[in-house]
């Protein structure tokens, strides 16, 4: 060995071509060798644990400033922790990345049905994606039947009728009730009241239901359906612990259903359930168990049992009835007062203003279907044809009022007059007409009116 | 409520319409078979019933009130 280093010379440092490093290293413990262009070089080791060794292209290496983790768990995805640590980020299932309002990075969880809502200067929040609303005034706007946002309907006993639209109410004997739309705590917001009459006896079964048609059915078949609303109740409200019987009846029949008389076919009970009700208004839910492949026709049913004597405040009242397809209750679909009413004009449809109960003289402007005579003297004068605001279910049953006497003929407003043998000609799903026989001193171009409504509700 | 029906063909010239004629409450019912009353009219005439005809409410009125 020796002999061998003496024949080098004046060779050293042994150049790289030769196995040597051609420069003279300094030792660094934890070192990294490495070669320039021309001669071997030690990049000195670094005091900070968990820097990696990075590129220099065609330069030296160096130590990375950021320190990385020795280990990784599996799923997390690696960033910055702080300033020049990666860390992992904890994982979560079947989430989606979000940031703060600082920027932090997190896995947020989505459940079913959820879906991801931007938060002003927040973190992004998961929120429920709005499920259509199968339930027609499911929140109680429209009261057409009554004298609208002032309705009030005195129920009597052992009755079956429509009060807020689409929804009936049912009592026994000696169940005088009364059924009003009543403001909630939030402007814009109602609810339906159904209260037994103080001292009323009855103690008969007491429903507040309502009817989907076959078209508002579609997508349920097969599928598990949610029910959601608020209730609260009087202080006197009657039931034994305050229980009403919450049920969603399903059928299959090919007929549109009407309420809780209507004409199932094969009818089942996806939910029925008992709820106690407090003095608090408070949300509740109820998912079905899965319908069958052939349901065509559904209806929600609330009832209860009166008690004894009813008190002055047996009462219950209820809101945000939401009936929709999902396995999930989701936000109440809020529809705008219009949308609601036109949709509500498929099954009933007055001409008196929104906020007048149909009543026979109601005074002439009032919103009556106006014309003019004709024909003079006691003759056939046609009314103008009006057409629905909206096609209707089927060819409504028309019922008509004399805007200014108390009878339901055509009113000559020009005579004060009215007609006789006031008769609907024809009625269809989009438009109907009247005539009627003119008074005896009718002339060619005096003003006439009527006011109709247009149902196809059966109770 | 009990209800009475009754049938109302009506010509005004060449045309002519029926409808059924609903008492107390005067309601014009016409012969759709998607039109729940007068499903319910069928019902009545099923279970016996009988819905005279005339040609104008004034007279099923009046044939009403006479407790024909």
């Amino acid at each position: 060995m020796a002999t061998t280093i003496t024949s080098l010379g004046n060779k050293m440092p042994l150049a790289l071509t030769l196995g040597g490093l051609g420069a003279a290293i300094t030792a660094s413990n934890g070192g990294i060798f490495y070669s320039t262009a021309s001669v071997g070089a030690l990049l000195a080791g670094t005091a900070t644990a968990n820097q990696i060794l990075q590129s220099g292209a065609s330069a030296a290496p160096t130590w990375s400033t950021a320190t990385y983790p020795a280990t990784t768990t599996i799923n997390q995805l690696l960033y910055s922790s702080a300033a020049n640590v990666i860390g992992g980020l904890a994982t979560a299932n079947s989430g989606t990345l979000v940031t703060s309002s600082t920027g932090v990075p997190s896995i947020l969880a989505l459940g079913a049905q959820q879906s991801l809502v931007g938060i002003a200067s927040g973190t992004p929040a998961v929120a429920y994606i709005p499920g259509l609303n199968r339930v027609l005034n499911g929140d109680f706007q429209v009261w057409q039947r009554g004298a609208g946002g002032s309705a009030s309907f005195a129920v009597s006993a052992s009755t079956t009728v429509y009060t807020a639209d689409r929804w009936q109410v049912s009592v026994g004997a000696s169940t005088a009730t009364t059924v009003a739309q009543t403001a909630g705590a939030t402007s814009g917001s109602y609810l339906c009241k159904v209260q037994r009459n103080s001292g009323q006896t009855g103690t008969a079964v007491m429903y507040l239901c309502t009817s989907l048609t076959r078209d508002m059915c579609v997508g349920a078949a097969g599928n598990v359906v949610t029910l959601s609303f608020q209730a609260a109740a009087g202080i006197n409200f009657s039931p034994t612990s305050g229980n009403i019987t919450v049920t969603v009846y399903s059928g299959t029949g090919s007929t549109d259903i009407s309420g809780r008389n209507g004409a199932f076919t094969g009818t089942a009970s996806p939910i029925s359930s008992t709820q106690a009700i407090t003095t608090t208004l408070t949300s509740y839910s109820f998912t079905s168990s899965t319908l069958g492949s052939t349901v065509t026709q559904l209806a929600v049913q609330f009832s209860w049992t009166p008690v004894g004597t009813a008190g002055t405040s047996d009462w219950v009242e209820f809101t945000n009835v939401q009936l929709e397809v999902s396995a999930n209750q989701t936000p109440f679909q809020q529809r705008t007062f219009v949308n609601e009413l036109l949709e509500c004009q498929r099954f009933y449809y007055k001409t008196f203003l929104y906020g007048t109960a149909p009543v026979q003289n109601a005074g002439v402007g009032t919103g009556e279907i106006a014309g003019y005579v004709s024909i003079a003297a006691a003759t056939t004068n046609f009314m103008p044809n009006i057409r629905f605001p909206i096609q209707m279910l089927a060819a409504p049953t028309i019922t008509t009022y004399s805007p200014a006497a108390a009878t339901a003929q055509i009113y000559n407003e020009s005579a004060s007059a009215a007609f006789t043998a006031t008769t609907v000609f024809h009625s269809t799903a989009t438009d109907q007409v009247v005539y009627g026989t003119g008074s005896a001193g009718g002339t060619v171009g005096q003003a006439i009116g009527l006011h109709i409504t247009a149902d196809v509700d059966v109770t | 409520m009990d209800y009475v029906y009754y049938t109302l063909k009506m010509a005004n010239g060449a045309a002519t319409s029926t409808m059924i004629y609903r008492l107390p409450d005067g309601a014009f019912i016409p012969l759709d078979p998607a039109n729940g009353h007068y499903r319910e009219h069928l019902e009545w005439i099923k279970a016996g019933n009988v819905a005279h005809e005339f040609s104008s409410p004034d007279d099923a009125r009046a044939h009403h009130s006479a407790g024909a």
